[in-house]
């Protein structure tokens, strides 16, 4: 066998080297999405009705020679710090967390079409927050009065994971979850949660009407430091998880048999998964409501450009869903200001021709 | 004993219904194990129990391992697997496909490749690398899908332990031209002849009487034959395997026997009344 080694070696003529091989692309395109964030996040803090030097600023408080000698810059220092920042902050986070969540479930449920609606989250998580937007001052008032403002976000998380837990037994069977299944139950639980919701949108009144609409279409509107503190270290051990999962995840594109002949513990695997985007997607829906489309476009897109590789793709999903995220959030904060347009429906307007000029452009039959 | 895969009533039920009853048999390393049988015969299901796909009674062993037990790293490092059919989920290229077959690594980074390299070589698709997986023919695919499972299990003897690493092939050639089909059974049979086992599930009887050493026959989930090839490619024994007449024969100058299924008009006349 071994003199066969040297005899092939060398047929593999130069010809097929041509360029930058994927690897080598995708991390460039993973330092050009860092430096973008970057860019995106500064241009965010410094945009808004009060336009900031940034720059100035950051460089000021970090060195400790920014000046408080006058009312303006006592001003400046209270936009940066107490209203902008949370709110890139939490922009950034919410956006990396859709993208991310919304590449997991792709990669294991093997569609490019899964998001975290599929596996039940949102469902459950939007019943959640129904019922204590509309029943919070009745039914449900001493619950409500205990929680306060974090009522509905909590109610919206606990929501999310009791789908999914729910779910995830009734895809269980003998230690062994079948995608399938899952599949098909979560588009049951999530006609079952929506009929809930419905049944609270019929009894609710005019202004928990609105509420409710203004919370499925999405918000950062009410960023702050509590609430990043609440919701970032959920998503942060979300995702330290994923990321130790991605050579599963590639694994699992040969299917699960394939992926366990390769040494991969598929079973394993799908539970961290699954608990990891639960969790992120609850905490993300929690904090900043429904804000669709950006777990579908960003993965697709980036598979698109720097290939399905998880290493790769995982990483450049949190820095291009953190960058978009924050973007769509500075326009939806300055096109109708002092007002605010619901996330949601920049997200949408903005992805989904976006997403249809990628799939007309594309040659071929979309390859999934 | 090391060196061996061993069965003790390997028994697999699948929805309620006994797929494959009590096999009892030792497949020896260095040789390859050919498993014949009619559709239906169970051949697959049992092959999905060795490599830890299904769930099974009864006892099987590779070397000293558990299969039952065994956690699937230990097991990727000592046998790979060629499934039948393999839908690829996404995009990949050839090479991302390949290197699949080392997510348990081995060997340096640039050995890594290397070996990447000659696996495609051998199964006639050195250049491909960067080739959209999608892109090719079903031939193709499966070769590529071969390659993957070399380089996991690329030396056939595991040199620090001296032990024997396996090849499970589900129908390799299913989908292949003669000369592909030819090219895969080498390869299997280097792999073979250099310390390592290889388990295949094969259909053309003719290339399996080229290059197995040993063949076990399925029929029902039973096994109803297990031996040399020359003791099992016997005229009855396959006969009766495939519920349909054959005649073995061998070729003149090398004695490697040749199977020629009986077609029905043709058998028609030699039956008594006509049917």
């Amino acid at each position: 066998m071994s003199t066969d080694d040297t005899l092939s070696l060398d047929s593999d003529g130069p010809a097929t080297r041509t360029g930058w091989t994927r690897d080598q692309a995708a991390g460039a395109a993973i330092g050009g999405l860092a430096i973008a964030l970057v860019g995106v996040a500064l241009f965010s803090l410094a945009t808004g009705p009060i336009q900031l030097p940034v720059f100035d600023m950051l460089l000021g408080l970090l060195t400790g020679t920014y000046s408080l000698d006058d009312p303006a810059a006592i001003r400046d220092r209270i936009v940066l710090l107490d209203i902008r920042l949370p709110r890139v902050l939490l922009g950034g986070l919410i956006g990396a967390a859709l993208a991310v969540t919304g590449a997991v479930l792709q990669g294991l449920f093997r569609n490019p079409l899964a998001d975290p609606g599929l596996v039940g989250v949102s469902a459950g998580a939007g019943l959640g927050a129904a019922s204590f937007i509309v029943l919070g001052s009745s039914t449900l008032a001493p619950i409500a009065n205990l929680l306060g403002i974090y009522a509905v976000p909590l109610a919206a998380f606990f929501g999310g994971l009791a789908t999914t837990w729910l779910l995830y037994k009734n895809g269980t069977r003998g230690g062994i979850t079948s995608i399938a299944t899952l599949l098909l139950a979560g588009i049951a639980l999530g006609a079952l949660a929506g009929a809930a919701t419905g049944l609270l949108v019929y009894i609710a009144d005019d202004q928990q009407l609105r509420d409710l609409n203004f919370w499925g279409l999405g918000s950062l509107a009410g960023a702050s430091w509590d609430k990043l503190m609440a919701a970032g270290p959920i998503i942060a051990c979300a995702f330290v998880t994923v990321f130790f999962l991605t050579r599963g995840l590639n694994g699992l594109m040969l299917g699960e048999a394939a992926a366990q002949h390769i040494g991969i513990r598929v079973q394993r695997l799908k539970n961290l998964a699954i608990l990891s985007v639960a969790a992120a997607t609850g905490a993300s829906v929690a904090v900043s409501g429904g804000i669709g489309f950006v777990g579908i476009v960003v993965p697709h897109l980036l598979r698109l450009t720097i290939g399905p590789d998880h290493r790769y793709l995982l990483p450049a999903c949190a820095l291009l869903g953190a960058s978009l995220l924050i973007l769509a959030d500075t326009v939806s904060r300055t096109l109708v200001a002092p007002a605010e347009l619901p996330i949601g429906i920049l997200t949408a307007f903005a992805g989904a021709p976006f997403f249809l000029w990628i799939l007309l452009r594309k040659k071929g039959p979309v390859g999934f | 004993m090391t060196k061996q895969l061993t069965f003790e009533n390997l028994t697999v039920r699948l929805g309620g219904r006994e797929i494959v009853h009590q096999i009892s048999a030792a497949f020896a390393a260095g040789q390859v194990t050919a498993v014949v049988g009619a559709n239906g015969a169970g051949k697959s299901t049992f092959l999905k129990a060795v490599t830890g796909e299904l769930a099974f009674s009864g006892a099987a062993h590779l070397g000293t391992i558990d299969l039952a037990q065994a956690d699937p790293a230990t097991l990727a490092f000592l046998r790979g697997v060629l499934p039948q059919q393999t839908s690829l989920a996404f995009p990949l290229t050839v090479d991302e496909v390949v290197r699949l077959g080392q997510v348990v690594p081995e060997g340096s980074r640039w050995a890594q490749e290397a070996r990447r390299r000659t696996a495609l070589g051998r199964v006639g698709l050195a250049g491909f690398e960067t080739r959209g997986y999608h892109d090719l023919s079903g031939g193709e695919q499966q070769r590529v899908q071969l390659a993957r499972v070399l380089v996991q299990v690329w030396n056939p003897v595991d040199t620090a332990a001296g032990q024997p690493r396996w090849l499970f092939l589900d129908e390799p050639v299913s989908s292949l031209d003669v000369r592909h089909q030819i090219q895969i059974m080498e390869i299997a049979r280097a792999y073979a002849n250099a310390g390592g086992g290889v388990v295949a599930i094969m259909h053309d009887l003719n290339l399996t009487a080229h290059y197995a050493d040993k063949i076990m026959v399925l029929k029902h989930g039973r096994m109803t034959a297990f031996g040399d090839m020359a003791d099992v490619f016997q005229t009855t024994v396959l006969s009766e395997a495939y519920d349909h007449p054959v005649r073995v024969n061998a070729v003149p100058q090398d004695g490697i026997p040749f199977v020629l299924p009986i077609a029905q008009t043709l058998s028609a006349h030699s039956a008594p009344n006509g049917r």
